[in-house]
């Protein structure tokens, strides 16, 4: 039925003028408010003063606002010829239904029911319906519902129930305004006096007006020429209509004062209505989007409800802002605990505060990423051909990271500078702008992934990695030591190569040996495997030389010499006899020289004992009784217990 | 107090008709006052020398009744014209939400429609308002008189509409443009409706 609405009958398409000025207003507020005021409406007037324009104005008005409104237009002329079909056919229920389930019901010539006491029934039995129901009903009649001859007093009753309006004939001012709409709205174009004919042309019925309007533009369309105004004068005595224009042949124009302030009072009315009522548009607009994108709209809705409503702009854009929010808290809940994405919450405009509370919640239970260590720099490792193709390979993954050698997998034995390797790749990745760089043990990564799993917040673990730019894990190796580490590594690990994170592990022992799951393995080895050597005599000397000095303010070179030969299988191991020979000569004010150095740590007094008693090979003693042992793993006597820890974990 | 109030369903639309002494500016609201409906309009208020100068404003309420709801002003204002009454039309203008600029069509005041429009833009500017960005009509008077003596709207279009902005030819003692005017400004102002502005 909304289909009856014709598209052309808006508010904004009518003249307003003091005739019918409080059924305008009636009516718009009518559709501001379906079934909260003038609840029934009831606009009588002659015909042709607009009242069926006014109706479908309040239908289109309504269906503007809320496109989900069911409105019905039904005029009694329809209904008396549907109604006993239906009724024949047994389908009087249904369609009477479809009346009475209408929010709007719109019904037109009301008084085409004089006399009909079998339709009259049945539209009172509607309306009872309906109003029972606080839907709004809007009549129009030609007359007064006390006027219409043989109406039942019940459904009179019920007619002036609400408000009664007229719409009077409207002013020759009115109807000159009624042309020139008409006129502009055709695109036609008539000399001004020909309007004015128009205006005067004794038509009250605007319908009738408008007629004749068309028929001037089709006569002046059909010659080609502009219309005269004699002809045009001409035409009207054809209608029968000349009388109006004055004395007949007498050729005199009409004359009438034209209300300017009328007119002015009626673009005001049109241009503030439209301006006013454009909120409605753009709060049903914002609603139809914000529900479509999964948001709650009771705000907006209440506001289309609202009789006096507050600033709608500034709640649209209150409301604009805390959807914007609650995206912005969504998006940070993504890395923060995913767990939490999806939540009610983020849909509920009016639960900001409950959202960012809970964000907030999830931020504080989170853990910093573990950052490497600022004490290993990879500028301090000194190259050498044992560990050149470890350092070239760091320097590309510094230079590339994500896409040179991804993952890398650095494998020496304990002390050979892997730690130091991975956390100088490690400090170097994170002075990139917008890194993210995870620098852990694999013991720790594991104790992480058991909590997760033990919490139930695995995607928490997995959000919390998954944002790195680099991760970095230290001895690989001991994951042998745990449960299998199951999907979430392999998932994680996929994650990261595909955003092109890097990834960078260190290990004991070599990677074929790892034992590790299959797809673990084939992740980790994927990029590239590079080896640390143990220390040769060059690094060795380069250790202490630069352990020395750090302390001394003169190294000497034959100290140097014996220290980098003393048997040491890694550089923290050579680390710790040095700072040992250090502390012990610092501890007994003595300078360290060779021979304090041989007494410490070979057990020696200073005068060189006979070394034919004993086969020395480069720094391991081999005793007479046979057998193969390091004089510095025999425990002689220990300064102190830091020299012990120094000596066995170093 | 901003050109709507939702709460009180409230329109206050203050339009002030700007220009050079003897421009028309006070014809201009006389005018209107004659054809507005008693019920509508409120006293006009007028101070006026014995020149029939104006001496500090005129002020013509309006009541245009219950629009949409909203119960709708408009207070139409003139300034004095006079170049010693610079205070007088600053404050005028504080609040406006459109103005008129009438101009006085005849060419020997060709020069006062410039200096009253300069004058104009300082004002603005004293109250933090750019010129163009507050609704503005021009509304060339006088036009009745013989052609010898005027400008026509062209010409006065090239010399004072920079902006291009809507311009009416008008002969305020007869109404000719008067309504036109006020329709032209009145509808630039409305349609800044929501953005509420005005001079401060």
């Amino acid at each position: 039925m909304i289909s009856l609405l014709k598209p052309s009958c808006r508010f904004t398409t009518l003249v307003v003028a003091p005739t019918n000025q409080l059924a305008v207003t009636a009516a718009r507020a009518v559709a501001d408010s379906p079934g909260r005021i003038y609840n029934p409406l009831y606009i009588y007037g002659g015909p042709g003063l607009g009242k069926t324009h006014l109706l479908m104005a309040i239908g289109h008005s309504v269906l503007d606002i809320d496109p989900s409104c069911t409105v019905e237009y039904l005029s009694i002329e329809d209904f008396a010829s549907a109604w006993p079909t239906a009724r024949n056919a047994g389908e009087e229920e249904a369609y009477r239904r479809h009346y009475v389930d209408a929010e709007v019901l719109l019904l037109d010539d009301i008084h085409l029911l004089a006399y009909r006491r079998d339709l009259q029934l049945e539209i009172l039995r509607v309306l009872d319906s309906v109003l029972e129901r606080n839907h709004q009903v809007v009549m129009a009649s030609d007359r007064a519902p006390n006027r219409i001859d043989g109406l039942d007093e019940r459904l009179a009753r019920r007619c002036a129930a609400g408000l009664v309006t007229d719409v009077a004939t409207p002013a020759p001012e009115t109807r000159l305004e009624v042309v020139r709409r008409r006129v502009q709205e055709r695109g036609a174009v008539f000399h001004p006096d020909i309007l004015e004919l128009l205006a005067g042309a004794g038509q009250s019925d605007l319908r009738q007006l408008l007629a004749l309007v068309d028929k001037f533009q089709e006569v002046q369309r059909r010659t080609h020429l502009p219309l005269t105004v004699e002809a045009a004068r001409g035409l009207l005595n054809d209608m029968g209509l000349a009388e109006a224009t004055g004395p007949a042949g007498g050729g005199q124009r009409l004359q009438f004062q034209a209300d300017e302030f009328g007119t002015f009072l009626s673009d005001v009315t049109t241009t503030v209505a439209g301006q006013l009522e454009a909120w409605r548009s753009r709060v049903a607009e914002a609603i139809l989007r914000w529900e479509g994108e999964g948001f709650r709209t009771r705000r907006l809705e209440a506001l289309l409800q609202a009789d006096l409503p507050a600033d709608p702009n500034a709640i649209l854009e209150s409301f604009t802002a805390d959807v914007e929010r609650l995206r912005g808290l969504e998006s940070e809940a993504q890395t923060v605990s995913p767990d939490l994405v999806g939540s009610p919450l983020f849909r509920d405009p009016d639960q900001v505060a409950a959202a960012a509370a809970l964000v907030e919640h999830a931020r504080q239970g989170r853990h910093p990423l573990p950052a490497p260590s600022r004490m290993w720099r990879l500028e301090d490792l000194i190259e050498a051909p044992g560990n050149l193709d470890a350092l070239s390979a760091a320097w590309r993954v510094i230079d590339q990271p994500g896409t040179r050698h991804n993952p890398l997998a650095v494998v020496a034995p304990s002390g050979c500078g892997k730690t130091h390797v991975l956390h100088g790749i490690a400090n170097k990745l994170a002075e990139a702008p917008n890194a993210t760089i995870a620098c852990l043990t694999a013991s720790d990564f594991i104790a992480d992934l058991e909590a997760a799993r033990e919490a139930n917040r695995l995607s928490a673990w997995q959000s919390r990695y998954r944002g790195v730019t680099g991760l970095l894990i230290d001895d690989i190796h001991r994951w042998t030591d745990h449960p299998p580490l199951g999907a979430e590594l392999v998932e994680l690990l996929d994650a990261l190569l595909e955003a092109r994170a890097q990834l960078v592990v260190t290990s004991v022992v070599p990677m074929a040996q790892l034992g590790l799951d299959r797809g673990i393995m084939d992740r980790l080895q994927g990029g590239l495997v590079v080896a640390l050597a143990p220390p040769d005599r060059a690094i060795r000397s380069r250790v202490v030389e630069r352990l020395l000095a750090a302390k001394l303010s003169l190294v000497d070179p034959e100290l140097t010499s014996y220290l980098a030969n003393r048997p040491a299988e890694s550089v923290r191991s050579l680390q710790g006899l040095v700072h040992r020979l250090l502390n012990n000569a610092e501890v007994q004010g003595k300078t360290p020289t060779v021979a304090f150095a041989r007494e410490l740590l070979e057990g020696m007094p200073q005068a060189p004992p006979a070394r034919e008693q004993r086969t020395r090979l480069s720094g391991v003693v081999v005793p007479v009784a046979g057998g193969l042992r390091s004089r510095e793993k025999m425990v002689w006597h220990w300064p102190d217990a830091g020299d012990r820890v120094e000596e066995e974990w170093s | 107090m901003s050109l709507v109030n939702f709460t009180s369903r409230e329109i206050t639309c203050k339009i002030v008709y700007y220009g050079p002494g003897r421009s028309g500016k006070t014809s201009n609201l006389q005018y209107i006052y004659g054809r507005v409906p008693e019920a509508r309009r409120g006293r006009m208020v007028s101070l006026a020398t014995k020149g029939d100068r104006t001496l500090f404003f005129d002020f013509l309420p309006l009541e245009l009744g219950t629009i949409s709801g909203f119960v709708t002003r408009f207070q139409l204002y003139t300034v004095p014209g006079q170049v010693y009454y610079n205070a007088t039309r600053k404050l005028v203008l504080q609040g406006a939400d459109g103005i008129v600029f009438v101009a006085d069509s005849q060419a020997r005041r060709f020069d006062d429609n410039l200096e009253s429009l300069q004058n104009l833009q300082e004002n603005l500017l004293a109250h933090g308002v750019d010129i163009r960005e507050l609704p503005l009509v021009y509304q060339y008077n006088k036009q009745d008189l013989p052609a010898d003596l005027i400008l026509g709207p062209d010409e006065l279009d090239d010399a004072l509409n920079f902006r291009a902005v809507q311009s009416f030819g008008a002969d305020c003692l007869s109404g000719n443009g008067v309504f036109e005017t006020l329709r032209g400004i009145s509808e630039l102002v409305l349609k800044r409706l929501a953005a509420g502005s005005r001079v401060a």
